[in-house]
């Protein structure tokens, strides 16, 4: 019970102490890795027991456990890194409080429940994006309107859902929660054309915090979903959901290969790479059987961890060079040669380059959507190698010195930085090479949702 | 609920639920629209109070009183801070900034928008809900959505968004009432409005910092500057 009421209530009993001690910084990013360093433990060995609370069963199943660790992980490594390069003060007690809603996504069964509970956790985020700069509040006021837009949308699509469960007689309302869920999902992930607020976010935001908010929330809405689809596979065949989910991500890897190769900053770079990476989960996702969500658990892992070595990357060079403008960046790669490798290992796994993590997912991806090579196969090959281009022109101008300007006066990166970033790379290729050891997490959670 | 009021009909809760959304449509003073809002968290309340148990319609206006003060306090604060840097009427002295386009524009607008509305009102009426609460709740929504096309402020926006979510949960309770429901539906619209307050808040901190004795040089120097960054943002969204 003890250690039920700990997985609940950890993370936010150590929110207030890590706020307290913010601005002692390496105070307050050690209580975080250590109270998700505890959570991730009991997890692992002691998940929570079911619970009644007020006539509502809360139970964490295998899908949220692992999701839990797997954000845990990825907060842990986030927090090492901002010690030394920081992304603002209140991060940590916020990130342990978004953690503690996490669980509480995934412990409620009930759809409705869930999607409020995520409300709840992206408002309290837009407070953390709009921490990144002052006066400009573009990117918070969009998160603030997309998420207005997609909760009435979500709700009343699992509202729906529900009713066709409780009577199957009301199938005539499924087409209609088809259509509602696939235009929610089309807001929650910043589809075009509601992608606006990703861009924005990391001009405005502090880049790791960005990663974060895109990566985590991207990734509890998708898992959330999932379990719905799971519970409920008729969804996919009503209101062209598959086909709406098809679509999105067509438009999603098109678009975002193809503003990536026309980018001037390295942060809206970053943004259009990491949307055409979600079109291909939704690409995935739309095959709507056991060996699509395979695919689309493996590139939700390595989208992570491209996530986080590509936010570090980022962010790095935004605190070296305090400008992503392309223009600003001449002769950077020399001075900070680790980044831009992190950089390139991140940012190319949204692509799917071949070595980088990202590979086997998008590769997989083609294959189960295209037996045979068709015009949209093309297509997409297309638009992902004009997004690869965009990097490769990036690179080039780090690269080049100006004669005017010289070898920019940069220190290097930081010790503590450079080992993390050093050990991700290994990590990311170590996956990127042999992608099969993501294999016996990813049947863990299928077996859970019954469709191994 | 209703008996204990006893003086408005569903009806007439409806029309005012309406006419006070088209208000927050087009209206700039601060002060005004946060009246409305609160008139709209007592209309929509006498509205549910006929469908659904007292308490939990009581416990929808006391998240409603939550928001109000939150931004109350907020709007207070933003108000006297500009009133001390710059502009002698506050806040609506800097009307461009809540809403960029003219009054005429505005009223033009809403003109239109209510024109599509009355077109479009019969075809989205849901079997399972009254007629009066589906009208109440599609004006909110309709005029929520023009209020947030219209405006650049955060302030305004938030109070929109509120509105925007006060019209769903309208329909939304009706169909689907429940403490736990109601209590979160109140978490998340009050951290709507502590969100809301923070944007108007980091918008508007120019205005915030803290100032000298406005007829000293200093504060003269502190107001080019002010009003230098104000342009250059402007500029800078004209570019966009």
């Amino acid at each position: 019970m003890i250690a039920t009421l700990l997985v609940l209530g950890l993370p936010l009993l150590a929110a207030p102490l890590a706020y307290l001690l913010r601005r002692q910084e390496v105070l307050a990013a050690g209580i975080v890795v250590v109270t998700l360093a505890v959570h991730t433990f009991l997890l692992w060995n002691s998940p929570p027991e079911t619970l009644e609370v007020l006539g509502r069963t809360l139970a964490l199943g295998r899908p949220g456990r692992v999701f839990l660790i797997a954000a845990n992980v990825w907060v842990i490594g986030a927090t090492l890194y901002t010690m030394r390069i920081s992304q603002g003060w209140s991060i940590y007690s916020f990130w342990l409080v978004i953690q503690a809603l996490f669980t509480g996504v995934f412990l409620f069964q009930d759809f409705i429940l869930r999607i409020l509970v995520f409300k709840g956790a992206w408002l309290l985020a837009i407070l953390l994006i709009q921490s990144g700069t002052m006066e400009r509040t573009r990117a918070a006021t969009r998160m603030l309107i997309v998420i207005m837009l997609a909760t009435p949308v979500l709700l009343a699509g699992g509202l729906l859902v529900g009713r066709i469960n409780t009577n199957a007689a009301d199938l005539s309302l499924a087409p209609a929660a088809g259509t509602l869920l696939a235009l929610g999902t089309a807001l929650i992930l910043a589809i075009f054309p509601f992608h606006a607020w990703v861009p924005q976010a990391t001009e405005d935001g502090p880049p790791l915090v960005t990663a974060w908010m895109v990566g985590l929330f991207g990734t509890v809405f998708l898992t959330v979903l999932i379990e719905l689809l799971a519970q409920n596979p008729w969804v996919l065949s009503f209101g062209g959901m598959t086909t709406l989910l098809r679509g999105a991500g067509f438009i999603l890897v098109i678009s975002g290969g193809l503003f990536a190769f026309s980018e001037t900053h390295l942060g809206r770079l970053w943004a259009y790479s990491i949307l055409a990476d979600q079109g291909y989960i939704l690409l995935a996702l739309s095959t709507g059987n056991a060996s699509g969500l395979r695919i689309v658990l493996f590139l939700l892992g390595a989208r992570l961890l491209a996530l986080l070595l590509s936010g570090m990357a980022i962010a790095t060079i935004r605190y070296r060079v305090t400008s992503l403008e392309l223009e600003a960046l001449h002769g950077t790669a020399q001075r900070l040669p680790l980044t831009y490798l992190a950089l390139l290992g991140g940012g190319l796994s949204f692509f799917g380059l071949p070595l980088s993590v990202g590979f086997a997912g998008h590769w997989m991806t083609l294959r189960a959507l295209f037996p045979t090579a068709s015009p949209w196969f093309w297509a997409t090959l297309a638009a992902t190698f004009l997004g690869v281009l965009g990097y490769v022109r990036a690179l080039h101008v780090a690269v080049q010195v100006e004669e005017s300007t010289k070898v920019p006066l940069l220190d290097t990166e930081p010790l503590s930085v450079a080992l993390l970033m050093t050990g991700m790379v290994a990590l990311s290729s170590l996956i990127a090479l042999a992608p099969q050891t993501l294999l016996p997490l990813i049947e863990f959670v299928l077996q859970a949702l019954h469709i191994a | 609920m209703l008996d204990l009021f006893g003086l408005l009909t569903p009806l007439q809760l409806s029309v005012i639920a309406a006419v006070t959304a088209a208000i927050i449509a087009v209206a700039v003073d601060w002060r005004l629209l946060l009246f409305m809002l609160c008139v709209e968290y007592v209309a929509a309340s006498l509205l549910l109070a006929t469908l659904l148990p007292a308490p939990l319609t009581v416990s929808l206006l006391v998240g409603g009183f939550f928001v109000a003060l939150l931004l109350y306090w907020t709007g207070r604060h933003i108000q006297e801070a500009i009133e001390t840097a710059t502009a002698p009427g506050g806040w609506s002295d800097i009307e461009h900034e809540v809403l960029p386009m003219s009054i005429s524009f505005r009223l033009l607008a809403l003109v239109v928008w209510v024109i599509g509305l009355l077109a479009m009102e019969q075809r989205l009426l849901l079997p399972a809900v009254e007629e009066h609460l589906m009208t109440a709740a599609l004006w909110m929504v309709a005029m929520s959505l023009l209020a947030i096309i219209l405006t650049r402020d955060p302030f305004k926006t938030t109070i929109a968004v509120l509105l925007f979510e006060q019209g769903f949960e309208l329909i939304f309770l009706v169909l689907e009432p429940g403490l736990v429901l109601i209590g979160l539906l109140g978490v998340t619209n009050i951290l709507t409005a502590l969100v809301g307050a923070y944007l108007t808040i980091a918008r508007n901190l120019r205005y915030v910092e803290a100032f000298p004795d406005p007829r000293s040089p200093d504060a003269l120097l502190r107001a080019l500057a002010a009003f230098q960054r104000q342009r250059t943002l402007a500029r800078e969204e004209e570019a966009e």
